[in-house]
């Protein structure tokens, strides 16, 4: 639909009239900034002083009145709505390549109950994930929720595409930790879903909701759990003789109890990245092993632990480098250790059962390794369930082509290449950082014929198809 | 990382108000974008309180970018004009406030009408303090008449080059405020000077030297004046009865001054137990600063509220401040039934000045 | 007073990593500034152009990006920004830069003086300045730390810094003068000074200008090649006293040992 002469200005008319006039921008610095987020080919782009893709309107709501009634003007010209928290996903997901509307939820930061009886802890959507974590510290509680994005995501960041913290061996997904949320649907309607995750009133509302990328409504408000600070956190680390020796001891630990952090290193990133920032110096596997919980059981865990991983043949490094994982665990992400802009590079995770693990990381390996010439791939299992592991795969080539449009294009094959041999091994497109609009076409492929059930909410939900086009395959 | 504690971005909500969003629109002004407006609005709506320095780990220090942004806006003239305003009242007046020259040396003339010419130590008051919250002046100086101090204060101070520097850069004509203060400190033969405003503190310690401007006495901070007085017994302190009280830390005093304990030592020789707010010390958040509410005082009303909201979770009461800007811009919207005191005040009537 | 400063953009970090293979100081990713002599040789001829007028004139010759120098070039008083750069002169040596910033100065002069540095961080051979002056057929002095109004008219007086003392001479213009780094330091420029500076355009010179012969510049009309760059490994001393039939006979056996050495090198 065009808008012709001053249309956009009546329009701008209703979006202040909602949220009042200081909360509606189309200031070049405002569309600027909300043109960038963590997606590799965005942070390229602007890098190379690339015109970023540009939203008409930056609009912030304060309530969830005011979310329901921009929905309805939005609807009503039929102007797409991209949802911004952070704007630190790597998917793309919040790029408002539809141009429209942005709307930044970090108005909506308030922090509405903490019941330490029930032990839950309720906020708006818009809070920063830290923020959340500092309040539930006030009160000598803790989220467990910490992804490396915890800085600057936002609650309904790591909600939209069913983020991860280092913890979730033991506490589980933010998926696990939710249990219920008011969501504004595309027509404006206000609803909730069940105050409890657990019951046999019908499908999971929650599930539907959470992972959609802000494609079938905007969440508004958030309830999860919280966890009494453990009594002890005891951090241990071992080296494997090969990666295929740490994911079978790695699979039995699961069978016996949930440490809260377990990761496994392949040799080029025990040699490069933990070499680095850990400063361990071996040949091998690195897994490091965190226990915690009162200390009359993680005594038990770590007897349990140590136990199998001597029976696969591991040297027992003690707890010092253990420790310094953890101290370190933000430290891989930061600059000069992780990578970045002029390389080119991805996390391809994926998950699957124990029986594809390394039927996977050997497929990956080889499909990136033999196809792309200077390119190179090290992996992780980072969170591991009884059934199966995720694999933090990652792509690396120092030397991308200069061109943006010749950059963009080799990105891509390599994540169809990378993706594809996942998938077609038992893998997944993604663990846990989502779709977005890196790999929305993928999802007919990893779906097939129950694409259509997403479909159908998409069109019953959201008729005119305004919430954020172009991503999650949608 | 700066965006989970950028004090003026948790409470406006908007990604243009953290350090990562100027970085954005530096990097993309120097790719041949227009550094226009709206650019140098989002330059000039932040504390330049340090907290993003504080967990930055690419190393960088936005407030050093951010101030040479502000030099670029106002050499392109795309000032917002209410910060113009601000920065014309400095060239003119040397202050943010707007008040005549000619009315703050009257004010500094009514503080210490005998100021000596020459004395040991100088105290230099600073326009915050003498726009702002003058009875903060007045009780520091009956704290130094009773701790039988030589010391005196200049009836003309100029402008220390706190405040225009953080307006229009580390430029000639803020090196050259700075210089003309340095001439006046000097001629007093003071030994040692202190500056009331933690801002002008850190900007004679650590700017003037690299200025080139030859501060001949010692710069020490008004708290670590007072502190080492109780230490050395010239003052006495008598108990004081406060109901839950916290202690709000000057961004510029524990972040840029490193120094955190010399307020708390005050509070304590008073027999007033802290209860320190989640944010503190090094990681206080900052309450908004004078200059910000002077231009955009609706987004200090947001900040100051951020922090007042940080004591109310505890159930305090009473909020301790040590510089008088903090004191000025949470006290102007300060919540019912709470309260902010300036711990020089309280030291004052502690010791029956 | 027509001023030409010449100034060379350098790496502004201590951390410099080499690229083993070409022996050429990697410059991608660093962090780049002007030549702390050169800064010198601008405030000079700042203090030369407030004292007898006239205009500065800042050449660089590098890659695109060392445009950046004559910015800051332009903020310390420079009235006209001269950027050198083709592929063609890339990987010069002194003489070869020398040639190609003499060509230049020749085209856009004359001058009545030629500043520079005294040496550069990077190469430290100091040679460019001299070089420039053998080619524009004028005199020359090095390692200046003060240049001043002389009684003679045509003349200045200059003080040249030596391992042993301060010297000073009169030399008569036009002539080619290096400075010392660390001595001059400028001042913070003024709002006005930035803006004047932003306006200045930089007036770029390639080969399809300057029409060189392309044996004389660059590589190509390098007369010297980097063989090795390597991180000094310190010195290793051991301490001998001997008697002066000793230390003859100590000597003489050095001698031989150096020339076999460069026999077999």
């Amino acid at each position: 639909m065009e808008f012709r002469g001053y249309m956009i200005d009546m329009i701008r008319t209703e979006l202040e009239d909602v949220v009042g006039v200081e909360h509606v921008s189309t200031k070049k610095s405002e569309t600027t900034v909300y043109g960038v987020d963590y997606f590799w080919i965005s942070r390229m782009w602007a890098d190379r002083g690339m015109e970023p893709p540009r939203a008409d309107f930056v609009v912030r709501p304060d309530t969830t009145e005011e979310v329901s009634r921009l929905m309805k003007v939005a609807n009503y010209y039929k102007i797409p709505v991209h949802t911004w928290g952070g704007g630190s996903g790597s998917q793309g997901g919040a790029m408002p390549m539809a141009g429209g509307i942005l709307l930044d939820m970090k108005r909506m930061n308030r922090l509405v109950e903490i019941d330490e009886f029930s032990m839950t802890i309720t906020a708006e959507t818009g809070m920063i994930l830290q923020i959340l974590e500092n309040y539930a510290n006030e009160k000598g509680y803790s989220t467990m929720h910490y992804p490396s994005c915890i800085t600057c995501g936002t609650i309904g960041g790591s909600l939209a595409h069913r983020g991860i913290g280092v913890l979730s061996s033991k506490y589980g997904k933010i998926d696990d930790m939710c249990l219920g949320m008011e969501i504004v649907l595309p027509n404006g309607d206000i609803i909730n879903t069940l105050p409890v995750p657990k019951h046999a009133a019908g499908p999971d509302l929650n599930q539907i909701f959470i992972g959609s990328e802000g494609t079938l409504g905007i969440m508004t408000k958030a309830t999860f759990k919280i966890f009494k600070m453990p009594e002890v956190r005891s951090h241990r680390a071992f080296l494997f003789s090969d990666f295929g020796a740490g994911v079978k001891a790695g699979r039995d630990i699961m069978q016996e109890f949930k440490p809260s952090i377990m990761r496994l290193y392949d040799e080029p990133e025990t040699r490069s990245i933990i070499k680095k920032v850990i400063g361990v110096d071996k040949k091998g596997a690195f897994m490091n092993i965190t226990c915690e919980g009162k200390a009359e059981v993680v005594a038990i865990e770590e007897r349990i632990m140590k136990e199998i991983c001597a029976r696969y043949g591991a040297e027992d490094l003690g707890s010092e480098w253990g420790e310094k994982w953890y101290e370190n665990r933000l430290t891989f992400f930061y600059p000069g250790h992780i990578m970045d802009i002029p390389q080119m590079y991805g996390t391809m995770d994926t998950v699957c059962t124990y029986d594809n693990v390394e039927k996977i990381y050997w497929a990956m390996k080889k499909a990136i390794e033999n196809n792309f010439e200077g390119v190179r791939f090290i992996a992780h299992c980072s969170h591991w369930y009884e059934w199966g592991t995720m694999i933090y795969d990652r792509f690396i080539m120092d030397n991308p082509p200069s061109d943006p449009e010749a950059a963009i294009s080799l990105h891509n094959r390599i994540w169809n290449t990378g993706v594809r041999a996942a998938m077609k091994n038992g893998g997944v497109i993604n663990d846990h950082h989502g779709i977005g609009l890196k790999l929305g076409r993928l999802m007919k492929e990893q779906y097939g014929p129950a694409m259509q059930v997403f479909e159908a909410l998409k069109k019953g939900l959201d008729p005119n198809g305004i919430m954020n086009p172009y991503k999650l395959g949608l | 990382m700066c965006r989970y504690i950028c004090p003026v971005g948790l409470q406006t909500g908007s990604e243009l108000n953290n350090a990562r969003a100027k970085a954005l629109l530096i990097s993309y002004a120097v790719r041949g974008q227009k550094f226009d407006e709206s650019f140098a609005e989002a330059m000039y709506q932040c504390c330049l309180c340090g907290a993003c320095s504080q967990d930055c780990a690419t190393g960088f220090e936005p407030p050093v970018f951010i101030r040479e942004a502000r030099t670029e806006a106002v050499v392109n003239d795309v000032v917002p004009p209410n910060v113009q305003n601000v920065i014309t009242s400095v060239l003119d007046n040397d202050n943010i406030f707007g008040v005549k020259a000619e009315e703050t040396s009257n004010r500094l003339k009514s503080l210490l009408p005998d100021a000596k010419e020459k004395a040991e130590v100088l105290i230099y008051v600073g326009h915050s303090a003498l726009c702002r919250a003058p009875e903060i002046a007045k009780a520091f100086i009956a704290l130094c008449g009773k701790a039988g101090i030589d010391f005196t204060i200049l009836h003309d101070e100029g402008q220390s080059g706190a405040e225009l520097g953080d307006l229009i850069g580390y430029v000639e004509e803020t090196v050259d405020k700075a210089k003309m203060v340095v001439e006046k400190i000097n001629a007093t033969g003071a030994k040692k000077v202190v500056p009331l405003d933690p801002n002008c503190t850190r900007v004679m310690r650590q700017e003037y030297p690299a200025w080139e401007c030859d501060l001949k006495p010692e710069v020490q901070t008004a708290t670590a004046f007072m502190a080492e007085l109780i230490r050395e017994g010239k003052l006495r302190p008598g108990k004081i009865e406060t109901g839950l009280t916290t202690f709000h830390d000057p961004c510029k005093l524990s972040r840029d001054l490193d120094e955190v304990n010399e307020a708390r030592e005050i509070l304590s020789a008073m027999g007033i137990h802290i209860t320190e707010m989640l944010l503190n010390r090094k990681w206080t958040k900052c309450c908004g600063t004078e200059i910000l509410k002077a231009h955009s005082p609706n987004i200090t009303e947001l900040t100051a509220g951020g922090r007042w909201d940080d004591a109310r979770r505890l159930g305090i009461r009473t909020m301790v401040t040590a510089c008088p800007g903090c004191y000025d811009v949470l006290g102007e919207h300060t919540p019912e039934g709470m309260e902010v005191k300036d711990i020089f005040m309280m030291l004052a009537e502690a010791c029956r000045c | 007073m027509e001023i030409a400063v010449c100034v060379k953009q350098v790496i502004d970090t201590k951390e410099i990593t080499l690229d083993e293979n070409n022996n050429i100081i990697r410059r991608d990713g660093m962090s780049m500034s002007v030549n702390p002599a050169d800064r010198t040789a601008l405030s000079m001829a700042t203090r030369l152009k407030r004292q007898f007028g006239g205009r500065i004139t800042a050449v660089t010759m590098g890659t695109p990006g060392s445009v950046s120098v004559l910015h800051e070039a332009a903020l310390m008083g420079a009235n006209v920004l001269y950027l050198v750069t083709d592929p063609a002169f890339a990987s010069a040596d002194t003489y070869a830069t020398a040639f190609v910033l003499s060509e230049v100065l020749k085209k856009t002069g004359p001058f009545d003086l030629v500043l520079c540095g005294r040496k550069a961080v990077d190469g430290e051979t100091g040679q460019v300045g001299p070089s420039l002056s053998v080619m524009l057929g004028v005199d020359c002095m090095t390692n200046l730390i003060d240049i001043e109004e002389s009684d003679c008219p045509g003349f200045l007086n200059c003080t040249r810094l030596t391992e042993t003392s301060e010297e000073t001479y009169r030399i008569t213009l036009p002539a080619v003068l290096t400075l010392c780094e660390g001595i001059l330091l400028e001042s913070r420029p003024s709002i006005a000074a930035l803006r004047r500076a932003a306006k200045i355009p930089v007036i770029s010179f390639s080969n399809q200008e300057l029409h060189l012969p392309l044996q004389s510049v660059g590589m190509k009309g390098s007369w010297t090649r980097v063989r090795k760059v390597s991180v000094s490994s310190g010195g290793d001393r051991e301490c001998r006293f001997l008697s002066l039939e000793e230390g003859v006979k100590a000597a003489a056996e050095m001698i031989e040992q150096c020339k076999e050495s460069r026999q077999s090198s």
